[in-house]
């Protein structure tokens, strides 16, 4: 399992680099400058000139890539430019992280709450109403873009209800976990529905395809309870591709937590990264972007992990 | 001797969206304990649906029509679920094809025996996983205290045929069907298995009802035959009488495909066309497209399964009328 793990963390430094390299170069392709950005009205170009060359923005395109991946070596994530001007990135994110990563960690949870339950009761109740009910949500669920459900969401919770922690904002945790939880709430669901509802069909279809299994008929012919079939024949090996979706998909979580901070007015790292974008903050973007990256990678070792767990065939694989 | 099991009229059928599958339409036999029937015929005769009738396994959208099935006496069809789920794995068991489907990919062998033993005895924790222990040693597992703690997939296919084994014997059930048990093994291994299963019934006393498309396997276990083809039953007999008299053309053609060496593969396929559609079967008798020997009858009527001789059974006009046999041996 350790030898497995080194190679794995082997294995992600050349995607690490490959990485790197495309975000620094689409950065840099992208039309803006953050110079012109940085001095809004006075566009004097003695004074760009003088800029770019004390940022180092008018080295050739490698020699910027070279230093900028020293720096990260070294956990330098370099200042923002326009953002907030001379702060550092790595600061920046880290004062951000937690809000995001709280957002995404709820939302998993709120669509795994809902989407493993009705996944087995739909495939239990296979065209029967609650099966067609689930399924119809379900596709309203992965339908509906996750700003518009927030919006809609805001609208009724925060408008027409008047709610205090409908409305969107973020209060940190010092302030009170309840109060904090509240006001994630919405944003969790906004961004979770359309995650719960992927996770739910494929839980239907692992559970349909697991309950066809021989095994399955193999427990009958035994006199196996049926909850006990259910549990330990149908559902444990439904997870095992249901969790490989799961890890799959989260890129998704990390995706639309940055639409839905938006609209939450949640400042959080995907709250950053629009502000880069916008403002052409060069360093902003590329960090956040890698360190993007570099979750998903960490995630996805996850998966296989928990993926080795749940089946023994990739726990000890061969050997006869 | 004693009687077992009585089917009586049995029709299971599937309504399926292409139509009604007559998967089994009609059959009647009995097994004495602690004899061994062999029940052969291509596939899609309705050998697995007839064992699944048997053990009130069939789902949706199959149904079992009519018929009564008399397990020592009781009819089983009458039984409630509940019932039925402390005679499955207790008092009649099943072994499938392909062991490595049908064995729970995550669960150890130790695991899914002893879960058996949960539901059919009073023996604790350990005593289960011992006695999960005993029976792979009873079924020729080597290491099997090693072997009760590993995964279907860390074992052979011989090795997990015969955890499925023994498991299925694990509460000494009274009736082993085997579905099948050697198709996905070699012809050795398949030897071996054949040995440890009469070693078994020998000293457990169960009946065995043993489906297989292989003529020359039953002629080595049973001592009783059923030959189905289409959902029928074409022709019943001791194997002696089977493999001396053989009457049925059906049976006439499987026994002629019997290859004289020993060789692997599709042994059946030598009769020429092919197995009728369930859902729309030819008026008249099932066989009559394939049938060398049909007349005007056979187009129009079906043959009702008929005693020729005491045990001898056959559904066949050109046998019923004695002119026929002498035609058919002629
Ligand atoms: N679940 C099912 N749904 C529809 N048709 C089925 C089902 N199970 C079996 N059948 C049909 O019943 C017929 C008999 O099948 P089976 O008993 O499995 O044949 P075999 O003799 O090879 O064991 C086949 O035509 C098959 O297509
Ligand atoms: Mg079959």
């Amino acid at each position: 399992m350790i030898v497995y793990l080194l190679k794995r963390l082997i294995l992600a430094i050349p995607t690490l680099l490959i990485a790197s390299f495309l975000i620094f170069s689409l950065v840099h392709i992208a039309p803006g400058d953050p110079i012109r950005v940085m001095l809004g009205q006075y566009q004097d170009p003695e004074l760009i000139a003088r800029l770019r060359e004390a940022m180092g923005l008018d080295l050739p395109f490698h020699v910027q890539y070279l230093r900028w991946l020293g720096k990260v070596l070294q956990g330098d994530l370099g200042l923002s430019i326009t953002v907030k001007r001379g702060a550092s990135v790595a600061g920046l994110i880290a004062q951000r992280f937690s809000v995001t990563v709280e957002l995404a960690t709820f939302s998993l949870i709120i669509a795994l709450l809902i989407a493993i339950p009705t996944g087995v009761i739909s495939a239990l109740r296979q065209n029967r109403l609650s099966d067609h009910i689930s399924r119809i949500i379900a596709l309203a669920g992965v339908s509906i873009p996750n700003f518009f459900l927030g919006i809609l969401l805001i609208l009724f919770v925060g408008v027409y209800l008047r709610q205090p922690w409908g409305a969107g904002g973020y209060v940190p945790f010092s302030r009170g976990l309840g109060r904090n939880l509240a006001h994630m709430f919405l944003p969790a669901v906004a961004l979770g529905t359309a995650y719960a509802a992927i996770i739910m069909r494929m839980m239907r279809s692992a559970m349909l395809d697991a309950m066809s299994q021989d095994f399955v008929r193999t427990a009958r012919a035994m006199g196996i309870a049926p909850g006990d079939i259910v549990r330990r024949d149908i559902v444990k090996n439904a997870l095992i591709p249901v969790v490989t979706v799961i890890g799959n998909s989260i890129g998704y979580l990390l995706g639309g937590s940055i639409v839905t901070e938006t609209v939450f007015r949640l400042p959080g790292v995907g709250n950053l990264v629009i502000m880069g974008v916008f403002r052409r903050d060069f360093p902003v973007i590329q960090a956040v972007v890698l360190i993007i990256v570099v979750v998903r990678i960490i995630i996805n070792l996850v998966v296989d992990l928990t993926y080795g767990f749940l089946d023994p065939r990739i726990r000890y694989g061969g050997e006869r | 001797m004693r009687e077992l099991l009585r089917v009586e009229g049995l029709v299971t059928r599937f309504y399926t969206d292409e139509g009604v599958v007559k998967a089994v339409d009609g059959s009647w036999f009995a097994l004495e304990a602690d004899e061994a029937l062999g029940v052969v015929g291509e596939s899609g005769s309705g050998k697995t649906v007839t064992a699944l009738s048997i053990m009130r396994l069939i789902e949706n959208p199959g149904r079992i029509e009519s018929g009564r099935i008399l397990f020592r006496g009781e009819d089983l069809l009458e039984k409630p679920e509940r019932e039925m789920r402390r005679i499955r794995g207790k008092e009649i068991s099943m072994v499938f094809q392909d062991s490595l489907s049908s064995l729970n990919p995550t669960l150890t062998i130790g695991a899914q025996i002893a879960r058996v033993l949960k539901y059919h005895t009073r023996l604790t924790r350990r005593a289960r996983w011992q006695r999960a222990v005993k029976l792979l040693e009873a079924v020729g597992i080597p290491e099997p205290a090693k072997r009760v703690s590993h995964y279907p997939h860390q074992l052979s296919g011989g090795m997990r045929q015969r955890a499925l084994i023994a498991m299925a014997i694990s509460c000494n059930p009274k009736l082993l069907i085997l579905d099948e048990p050697t198709t996905a093994l070699d012809v050795t291994i398949e030897a071996q298995i054949f040995g440890l299963i009469g070693e078994l019934k020998d000293e457990f006393r169960m009946g065995v009802f043993l489906i297989t498309h292989d003529l020359s396997v039953v002629a080595s276990f049973c001592q009783q035959v059923i030959i189905m083809y289409a959902g029928k039953i074409v022709e019943e007999a001791d194997v002696q009488e089977l493999y001396g008299n053989p009457l049925h053309p059906y049976t006439l053609g499987l026994l002629r495909s019997i290859p004289p060496l020993e060789e692997e593969a599709e042994r059946l396929e030598s009769i020429p066309g092919e197995v009728p559609d369930l859902i729309n079967l030819p008026p008249g008798c099932n066989f009559s497209p394939r049938c060398a020997l049909t007349d005007e009858r056979c187009w129009h009527e079906e043959p009702e399964l008929a005693e020729v001789s005491p045990g001898h059974r056959v559904a066949c006009h050109r046998v019923a009328v004695p002119v026929g046999v002498g035609e058919i041996h002629g």
